[in-house]
């Protein structure tokens, strides 16, 4: 416990999470947009398009997080020189975030659709039947329920790009936790339990209350028919 | 889901058209169920135009892509033969791809031997009657499953090397991680796969004269184990993927194998794309193998065996498949009221409750009668337990209250069906859950023995 303590006041812990949340933060929002730009891809009567989108899905969920960052840091910016920032430590920050991003948007799109499959049928029928077009439908009538009904599976999703966040480190963001708790156990290799334990509490603490929030939520919104 | 992309191409092109593919329904299923009427010559016009225009533009999309690749600002050109070489040649595939992906396989394998072992262990932890072996199973469940694997890695790999591992020390941290985490999850999976089987089988099994550890172990588990066999093949999808971690940590496998290569000829993003295509491929084809699995394995257990509901297990956890398969099973493809039932959320990694276990079936449900929440699925002795002291669970109700159910409800149905306290048999003939009943589909129903489909 001391031995905890007395480490918390040496390393900047607080800050390191913070950056993980503002990772998974941006990440979220980015990947909430391109799940709902898939999700309507792949529901839409153009089959390109939904061709498109389930090839997208499929490959990302296919592929490994880990490579997906490594490809960001290696392939994009020093091969592809995508840049979004000049100095390193910022575009290493959007870099991972793009491919966070991009890993989480497919896990989005699929819980969306989860979603959208509990609503019944007969809400997408009326409202063609009430002259809507496919956006209207869409925007209107089916994905304000799908969202109802994909609050726990997206809370999950959530859940788990907070966690993937640490991933970043492969992406050289060098100042989020796990970066942070090898720094820390390389100097500190005597209390190395401590150090672990610092980090895993404090993802059990940010872990429980979104956790909590989704079950309520869930329950909360779920469209009761 | 390729399936169901490709069923949905061939599908019925109008509004909406993907909405309603139900993935656990018979392909053929899908395709006689015309979801809404025929497009017209107009509709059928400006979709095809549409469609051609999606063509282009994905098209371009790509060309932008190969574009980028080809001119780099201030680069060299990417798509060059003198970097795709030494990323395909037979010496890149034999002494890096090749050991890569058998160290990466290696540890794939232990691993999900590891977490069968520790999920079934932790699984069973969980469903038995001792508290302490409960509570102590609980927090090592949960804990595992709240903390990101890297950092578990790192911590591993550092108290490894620490004691004197030298050589096998990030090898050894990565399987260990990984045991930790998909263990869980797996746990997870054998308690929920216990619990979707029908309480018939414990009683018969108490009734053989079996302990509840007995039961359990030799009848409830390996039927779950069968049930969940898809889905833990998407959780050895799931630590195929995690198995690239380790090259932070500086295991050898595919991953880190590619990266060495390609920081000698400069063409990591060249041995990049070989390794992902390979990650791809291998995970693609044990999707699509839980895709399939199902269908073999029905007749084995009396539990419901279904392909995984969804992938996000894949980066999650199990909660996900109650959750979506409530989501699922909400369906009505032929629309119309829905029965009434709770529509409770059950479990994330944070809230474990045992409110799983009562009501995210309800085996009395009756159709004919939604209103009726009574909830015949457990015995007498559940429902007493619980309410003698413990937390206020959803489910829950008084013995007054049960004893007023089990006399209304043997009213109700004439007393024909004498069975044991409690449990009206309603439960095994209505099917398993109520709500799935009337969304079942023809096609995939065949498949369940208590005529609902999942």
């Amino acid at each position: 416990m001391q031995a905890m303590l007395t480490l918390l006041s040496q390393y900047d812990v607080l800050g390191a999470f913070w950056v993980n949340i503002q990772l998974t933060l941006w990440s979220a929002l980015f990947s909430l947009i391109l799940g709902v730009v898939l999700v309507m891809m792949r529901i839409s009567p153009i089959p390109s398009l939904r061709a498109f989108a389930s090839g997208f899905v499929e490959f990302f969920k296919n592929m490994p997080l880990t490579i997906i960052m490594v490809f960001m840091l290696l392939g994009a910016f020093v091969q592809l020189r995508f840049q979004f920032s000049s100095t390193f430590s910022s575009n290493f920050y959007w870099l991972a975030i793009t491919g966070l991003s991009l890993y989480t948007s497919v896990f989005v799109c699929e819980s969306l659709r989860s979603g959208i499959n509990t609503v019944p049928l007969g809400q997408a029928e009326a409202a063609r039947s009430l002259g809507l077009g496919f956006f209207q439908t869409a925007g209107l009538i089916v994905l304000p329920q799908a969202f109802r009904g994909s609050v726990a599976p997206l809370g999950n999703t959530l859940i788990a790009l907070l966690k993937n966040s640490t991933v970043a480190a492969a992406c050289s963001v060098a100042t989020e936790t796990s970066t942070l708790m090898k720094t820390m156990i390389e100097y500190n290799a005597s209390s190395i339990v401590a150090v672990f334990m610092i980090f895993a509490i404090g993802y059990v603490i940010l872990i429980i209350p979104i956790g909590l929030l989704t079950t309520w939520l869930s329950n909360t919104l779920a469209v009761r028919r | 889901m390729t399936s169901t992309s490709a069923i949905e191409a061939n599908a019925d092109p109008s509004s909406l058209a993907g909405v309603h593919k139900h993935r656990f329904r018979h392909p053929k299923a899908v395709e006689q169920n015309i979801l809404f009427d025929e497009p017209g010559p107009r509709a059928r016009r400006r979709i095809a135009l549409f469609n051609v225009v999606g063509v282009v533009v994905v098209l371009a999309f790509f060309a932008w892509i190969l574009y980028r690749f080809a001119n780099p600002p201030m680069g060299e050109n990417q798509l060059s033969w003198e970097l795709w070489k030494p990323a395909l040649s037979a010496d890149a595939w034999v002494y890096f791809y090749l050991p890569g992906l058998l160290a990466t396989l290696e540890a794939s394998v232990l691993a999900i031997v590891g977490s069968l072992v520790f999920g079934v262990l932790f699984g069973i932890g969980r469903l038995l009657p001792v508290k302490i072996i409960r509570w102590i199973s609980s927090i090592v469940v949960e804990f595992c499953r709240a903390v990101p694997v890297l950092l578990f890695m790192i911590f591993f790999w550092r108290l490894l090397a620490g004691l004197g591992f030298n050589n096998g020390a990030a090898f050894w941290a990565v399987v260990i991680s990984l045991v930790l985490y998909n263990g869980s999850v797996v746990a997870e999976l054998v308690r929920s796969g216990v619990g979707n089987l029908p309480l018939g089988q414990r009683e018969a099994a108490i009734a053989l004269g079996m302990s509840p550890l007995r039961s359990l172990i030799s009848v409830e588990v390996p039927q779950a184990l069968i049930a969940m066999l898809p889905a833990m093949i998407t959780q050895l999808v799931v630590v195929l993927k995690d198995t690239a971690l380790g090259s932070i940590i500086t295991y050898t496998d595919l991953l880190q194998e590619s990266r060495r290569l390609g920081s000698a000829h400069f063409n990591a993003l060249q041995t990049l794309c070989v390794a992902a295509v390979i990650y791809f491929i291998i995970c693609f084809v044990l999707s699509l193998v839980s895709e399939k699995l199902p269908q073999h394995l029905q007749h084995r257990t009396v539990g419901v065996v279904r392909e995984p509901v969804q992938a996000p297990i894949a980066i999650l956890d199990p909660s996900n498949v109650l959750a979506q398969e409530r989501a699922s099973e909400r369906e009505l493809p032929q629309g119309g009221a829905e029965p009434l039932y709770p529509d409770h959320y059950h479990g994330s990694n944070a809230v474990v409750t045992d409110a799983w276990r009562y009501s995210h079936m309800e085996h009395g449900h009756d159709l004919q009668h939604p209103d009726e929440h009574f909830k015949t699925t457990f015995p007498e002795s559940v429902y007493r337990k619980r309410s003698s002291g413990g937390p206020s669970i959803a489910g829950e109700i008084s013995d007054e209250e049960f004893e007023a159910k089990v006399r209304q409800l043997r009213q109700t149905h004439g007393g024909g069906e004498d069975s044991d306290s409690g449990s009206t048999d309603s439960g095994s003939e209505t099917g398993f859950e109520p709500g799935s009943d009337s969304g079942s589909e023809t096609g995939s129903d065949s498949s369940s023995p208590n005529g609902s489909s999942k």
